[in-house]
């Protein structure tokens, strides 16, 4: 039987565990071509704060090598974007103007940065955003030169750059618009510890804050780098160009900083740009159904260039049920489909356990319990409404988070289990745990918790 | 006692200072430090028994909480000045008021020498009979039942008829927990020969039924009935000894008639008493069928409006049998204090003068003015415990100097009491510890020296006499209280009266006066001890009572002979006729409420607290009560009870026992304010006494009951010695280290931050709990715990407050890691089998402990661990950590 030609427009993250999915259920079955942008092989972009922070090296993080892709048959083109694809012929066209024809295609484009206005308004030297491998190498090169760095963004994204501007020896200020670090995922007291975890780690912050301009002072910084424009996508190659350099940022109360590095990192958004020109169906991401099927007969989308229902994705659980669901379809091993499983936050900044999820903040309807040790930094809080355990925030002690987890989609009542469940599964009573279990917590068990961290999946 | 070998181990034979059974100690020394203690194996008493409280006594002579210095209106001041204080203060009172105007209350603790040199001080040079002593409240109705029935306050029998009886009859006395070395001999009598009867009398099924072939739970204060019925019993069933009425009685007819009226069958008997006739008859008919019978009576019979009636109730019962004065049988009043015996021969009580004699002979006070060389001997009775605080309180008494003793607790209406100190004019107390509710009270306070301190005698319940040593010198500026009594006395210009330097000296006093004039006419007679050398006096071996100079041999027992110490040789039958308590209950208060002993705490627990292990048996204050009352009051174990009446009001935890007969309640003395908010059961007690004895009815006070409702109940664990908490009920717990407070409360503090910082520093190291059922808190100094907080909502129904025993632990432990911090704070201890160790998968909480564990089994790849426990299978940012741990 003559094999499928399956076209993979994208060798992220998710596009690399679709492959594996794939190998693994029917190594066979097709003739897969891989078109990346990154001109490498793929590898884990969770890592690489630590690669920035120089924890480890960039080989660390591979996941697939170039000879793993010769080793499996896959053909993989870098430096080479796809700028369109033509669905009625399915052929799509490269900027170097090659032509590929496919029976099946998976797009797997992945994210972009957001970029905010005064920095997409401005075209400065010194600019960065922290979104792979090559971005590491223009900020280690521009730190190289400076003695501040100012990242842009308090969330885990954000607080992962800054840590790995501070290992490389950098004075690093946080601008940030919440009112505390990782507000969308922290109360204000885990986020106020946090904060001032990394201050004893040399960082500062602004919260409250937003940068109202970006500025240069020519006579102070001329040509020293290559020069690459903030907010590039990496579809792009732009041309090294001689521009003036960042000197200084204003904040919204007046506020002028002095800093000639700013990286960053304050969201993502799906990068659906070929899929648009192309004409498919689009909203915020690529819009896909359950079973990852594009607005396109045999086009698949995938990973965090996706849109599904109202939902767009940058954790990396999703992502996995994501490629294991289409590599189901693509090898008509079953009939699987795709749903939004709720989420939990794990991360772990500069050494530091967060764990959250569910609700984080307190309201007039619901009751919490908050543990926190002043000397060892350990902060737990959960949240309770009507008796059901409905959130939880842990900090710097971790241990029972996926089973507080479990409760929370249990909904079972639980606060009478307050207050020693806080301090996890084995400091409370068996057996009120037992009669606890809720039905279908299997399913429950065997969905990872997700991972949050915000870097584009793949591109 | 030689200094210049203080620095070896040496072994001191002394005595218990708790209970009347006056049990003899072996003290290991060294370098002015108690080491050990032992039960003395040749002291008669004990034979090398000890009790749990005896046991512990060298983990109560540190200085902690030792009075060291005399004050002055709370000032410390030099001996010199508080005693010219107390002299002058006495002196210018007696001037103005007269004699009668001033008091001294002792104490059963004090020594016969204390004893001696303060009754002589009041009774021969200031001129009054004003000394009474707290063991009024604890045994003169036996002492005027023994007066009325043989002529003088005898004890006939020993211990040892406790053994060699044939039927043991136990009235109102919890002997296993009040007298627990006598209990002891007693079960072991029984296991030797279990063909002997044991009976317990008593309302309570307490821990002495467990040896009792019959428990006889009579209605509360009707045990004349049981004795007055037992008396018309034996003449009706001709079970009485003709010959031993006819010749050694006098009375019998009357007493009998009396007996037959109100009791004249076991139904009528068994009616009043509330008993069961068949259960009755079998008590009846044992007595009536066995010679030797010992009935040994405690406060239960004492402590009552008609004490001395059911004394003699019981002794006529005897009388009429001749079971008296022979080994085996006897009537035998036992004793609470260790020397309440002392002080009775001393006559250190009002209506007593002094050496058994009193002031119903004017030849007697004629003796003792000449012996004493008196200048204004005292001629008539002073006024009884109740009385003289009622003088006091009226303002009739005007100066009172009490040694020894904490009568705003131990006294009945304690709250009259403490107002009647307060609003007396001078007001001096004695004591050896510094922080007591009567110490609360005084103008001036005396340091005085403490057991292991003190040098003296006492006197047990079978009236032997033994030495307490002082083997520590005494703590700071302490005194005995025989030199700060001969020193007030000297200041007052009666030195020829107290040339006293020695309690030898004492001591040789008061055996002489015993002989003076005596030639048989006082059966309290020790005058061939009024020879004894200092030396001899200071090795003096356990000696019982008489010792007549002269005398070939002293009796063991009384009255084998058939004499009594009555003027006509015959022992006097009473006619009783048994009263009712005089409180009943009413409906607004419905239960009768008892009070006793528990086993592990002696007194107002200055010195027993000190003790941690004795606080392990019972460490709260508590209210027993029955089944069925609980029902009908809702109330289970360790729900917060208040008990209350017109007098006063305590709030303890309940104790729901079968033993507890309903409609009744029992509540432990021990308990001060030192100690707890609400817990002086003797607030409740009405000053109802005997009318002859002046004893208090202590055994018997309507109450009414209510559960109470606290809104948070809490754990305080600190170093800091607090009383009056801002709660409704706090209760302090002594520990190794520092101070348990249980607590509960009516109203929620509104910030619990603020309500503990107004009590106690608040450390900056600390991990704590907030939530609106909870608040917990520890801090810490260098690892070690320095205050630690447990508050919740939710105690009463649940267990969410820790085991207050494990928490007390963790007070004296290190707790280093966040792990041990937590598990603290989570109240239970953690587990370390559990312990995962280091999280290295953050998705799947895969600590490294796991994973090296894995590894070990085995698993010697990244994907046979992601395989066997899924750590880095997810997110893989933990791989490089989980490949390091595989090379």
């Amino acid at each position: 039987m003559a094999k499928v030609d399956l076209i993979i427009i994208g060798n992220g993250m998710s596009g690399g565990r679709l492959l594996n999915e794939i190998l693994k259920r029917d190594p066979d079955r097709f003739r897969i071509t891989v078109f990346g942008a990154e001109g490498c092989a793929n590898y884990n972009r969770i890592m690489l704060s630590p690669v920035l922070a120089g924890e480890i090296r960039a080989d660390d993080i591979i996941t697939h090598s170039e000879q793993w892709y010769r080793d499996h048959n896959i053909t993989l083109h870098s430096n080479d974007p796809v700028i369109a694809i033509d669905a009625e012929s399915r052929t799509l066209t490269c900027q170097s103007g090659s032509l590929f024809s496919y029976d099946t295609l998976v797009l797997a484009t992945g994210s972009d940065a957001v970029i905010p206005p005064a920095a997409r308004d401005c075209d400065l030297d010194g600019i960065l955003s922290f979104r792979n491998l090559a971005d590491i190498d223009r900020i280690m090169s521009r730190a190289g030169n400076s003695r501040h760095a100012t990242v842009i963004g308090g969330g885990l994204l954000g607080l992962e750059a800054a840590w790995g501007l501070r290992q490389q020896g950098l004075e690093v200020t946080v601008i940030h618009r919440g009112g505390w670090l990782l507000n969308r995922q922290l109360d204000p007291a885990a986020g106020k510890l946090l904060q001032q975890s990394l201050e004893a780690r040399g960082i500062s912050f602004r919260l409250n804050a937003e940068i109202t301009q970006f500025s240069a002072n020519q006579t102070l910084y001329s040509d020293e780098s290559s020069a690459i424009r903030a907010g590039d996508s990496e579809s792009e190659v732009h041309p090294i160009s001689v521009k003036p350099s960042l000197q200084q940022i204003t904040l919204n109360d007046g506020t002028v900083l002095n800093t000639c590095l700013a990286v960053i990192a304050i969201g993502i958004t799906p990068n659906h740009k070929l899929a648009k020109i192309s004409g498919f169906d689009c909203d915020r991401g690529v819009l896909v159904n359950d079973r990852m099927q594009s607005s396109h007969p045999n086009i698949y989308a995938l990973g965090e260039c996706t849109q599904f229902g109202n939902h767009t994705f940058g954790l990396v659980a999703p992502l996995w049920d994501q490629a294991m669901v289409l590599a189901d379809q693509l090898c008509q091993s079953s009939d699987s489909r795709f749903s939004v499983q709720p989420c939990a936050t794990k991360l772990k900044v500069s050494g530091i356990d967060l764990f959250s999820a569910g609700e984080f903040l307190d309201s007039p309807e619901t009751e919490s319990v908050v543990c926190q040790d002043t000397t060892s930094g350990v902060y737990r809080k959960l949240i309770f409404r009507d008796q059901i355990l409905t959130g939880v925030v842990l900090y710097g002690a971790v241990n029972d988070g996926n089973w507080y987890f479990e409760l929370i989609q249990a909904q079972q009542q639980a606060q009478h289990l307050a207050p020693e469940l806080i301090f996890g599964r084995r400091y409370c009573d068996a057996e009120s745990i037992s009669r606890l279990t809720p039905v279908g917590v299997e399913q429950v068990q065997t969905s990872a918790p997700e991972l949050s961290l915000a870097t584009g999946a793949s591109s | 006692m030689t200094t210049s070998a203080s620095s070896q181990a040496c072994q001191v034979k002394t005595t218990c200072p708790y209970c009347g059974v006056g049990c003899g100690v072996s003290a290991e020394v060294t370098d002015n430090r108690l080491i050990a203690v032992s039960g003395d194996k040749s002291h008669p008493a004990n034979l090398g028994r000890l009790c749990v409280k005896g046991s512990a006594l060298h983990e109560t002579t540190d200085l902690q909480g030792r009075l060291l210095e005399p004050h002055i209106n709370g000032q410390p001041v030099s001996w010199d000045q508080a005693i010219d204080k107390v002299a002058r203060g006495f002196q210018e009172t007696i001037a103005q008021y007269g004699p009668d105007s001033v008091a001294f209350y002792l104490s059963g603790q004090i020594l016969t020498e204390d004893y001696y040199v303060a009754n002589k001080l009041m009774k021969g040079f200031i001129g009054s009979a004003n000394v009474d002593t707290n063991s009024r409240l604890c045994m003169s109705s036996a002492v005027a039942a023994h007066k009325r029935a043989f002529g003088a306050d005898l004890v006939p029998g020993c211990y040892e008829d406790l053994e060699l009886t044939d039927l043991l009859i136990l009235v109102g006395s919890n002997t296993a927990w009040a007298h627990p070395v006598v209990y002891q001999r007693i079960v072991a009598a029984k296991k030797a020969r279990p063909q002997m009867k044991i009976v317990v009398i008593d309302p309570r099924h307490t821990a002495t039924c467990d040896i009792a072939d019959l428990h006889l739970p009579l209605k509360h204060g009707s045990d004349g009935y049981l004795f007055t019925g037992l008396l018309s019993y034996l003449a009706v069933n001709e079970a009485l000894d003709s010959s031993f009425i006819n010749h050694h009685t006098e009375g019998f007819d009357n007493a009998l008639q009396a007996a037959s009226q109100c009791t004249g069958s076991v139904a009528e008997a068994a009616r009043l008493c509330g008993l069961d006739e068949t259960d009755l008859e079998l008590l009846y008919h044992w007595f009536s069928t066995t010679e030797k019978v010992v009935t040994l009576f405690s406060q239960g019979i004492n402590q009552s409006s008609s004490g001395v009636d059911k004394g003699n109730a019981i002794i006529n019962c005897h009388l009429a049998t001749g079971k008296i004065g022979k080994p085996g049988a006897a009537p035998f009043s036992i004793t609470g204090q260790p020397n309440a015996m002392g002080g009775r021969e001393v006559g250190g009580l009002a209506n007593q003068l002094a050496a058994h004699m009193d002031f119903s002979d004017p030849a007697n006070i004629e003796l003792v003015e000449n012996f004493w060389q008196a200048p204004h001997i005292a001629r008539q009775e002073g006024l009884k415990a109740v009385d003289m605080f009622q003088a006091v309180h009226d303002g009739r008494i005007k100066a009172i100097w009490i040694m020894g003793t904490n009568p705003v607790v131990s006294m009945p209406d304690a709250d009259f009491i403490r107002d009647a100190l307060q609003r007396c004019e001078l007001v001096v107390v004695s004591d050896c510890v510094e922080k007591t509710d009567t110490t609360a009270c005084a103008d001036v306070l005396l340091p005085a020296t403490g057991w292991a301190e003190k040098d003296g005698t006492v006197t047990n319940s079978e009236r032997v006499i033994s030495r307490q040593k002082g083997f520590l010198r005494p703590a700071g500026n302490s005194r005995h209280d025989w030199q700060i009594i001969c020193s007030v006395a000297q200041a007052m210009g009666y030195a020829e009266g107290f040339p006293f330097s020695s309690p030898a000296e004492i001591f040789i006093e008061h055996a002489a006066l015993s002989g003076v004039g005596n030639n048989g006419k006082r059966f309290f007679d020790i005058s061939a001890l009024a020879g004894l050398s200092e030396r001899q006096y200071n090795e003096m071996t356990p000696v019982r009572w008489p010792q007549v100079k002269g005398a070939q041999t002293n009796p063991v027992r009384f009255f084998s002979d058939g004499k009594f110490n009555t003027p006509s040789g015959r022992a006097r039958m009473l006619p009783v006729e048994p009263k009712a308590p005089l409180n009943q209950t009413s409906s607004r208060y419905p239960m009768v409420l008892n009070t006793g002993r528990i086993r592990d705490q002696w007194h107002t627990m200055t010195r027993t607290s000190k003790a941690i292990r004795l606080l392990n048996h019972i460490d709260q204050p508590f209210v027993d009560l029955s089944p069925v009352d609980a029902l009908q009051y809702g109330i289970s174990n360790n729900d917060l009870i208040e008990i209350s009446n017109s007098l006063g009001r305590c709030v303890v935890r309940a104790k729901v026992t079968d033993g507890q007969p309903a409609g009744s309640l029992f509540m432990p003395i021990h308990w001060t304010a030192q100690f707890t908010s609400r817990g002086r059961v003797d607030s409740l007690i009405a000053s109802v006494c005997d009318p002859i004895a002046g004893q208090p009815e202590s055994k018997h006070c309507p109450v009414t009951i209510r559960k109470l409702e606290p809104l948070w109940q809490g754990i305080l664990i600190t170093d800091q010695e607090l009383t009056d908490l801002p709660c409704e009920y706090w209760c302090k717990v002594p520990t190794q280290k520092g101070f348990r407070y249980e607590l509960a409360g009516l109203e929620l503090p509104e910030n619990w931050q603020d309500w503990l910082g107004n009590l106690v520093e608040i450390g900056d190291d600390r991990i704590e709990l907030n939530s609106s059922a909870a608040f917990r808190l520890a801090t810490f100094a260098d690892q070690q715990p320095e205050l630690l907080f447990f508050a919740s909502t939710t105690a009463v129904e649940n267990k969410s407050l820790p085991n207050s025993a494990w928490l007390s632990k963790q007070f004296d432990q290190t707790i280093g890691s966040a792990a041990q911090r937590m598990s603290l704070l989570a109240g239970k201890p953690v587990d370390n089998n559990d312990d995962c160790g280091a999280v290295i998968c953050s998705c799947f909480e895969v600590g490294e402990n796991t994973i090296r564990q894995a590894i070990s089994q085995g698993a010697d790849s990244t994907d046979k661990l992601a395989e066997k426990l899924k750590c880095g299978s997810n997110c893989g940012s933990c791989l490089p950590e989980i490949r390091a741990l595989l090379t």
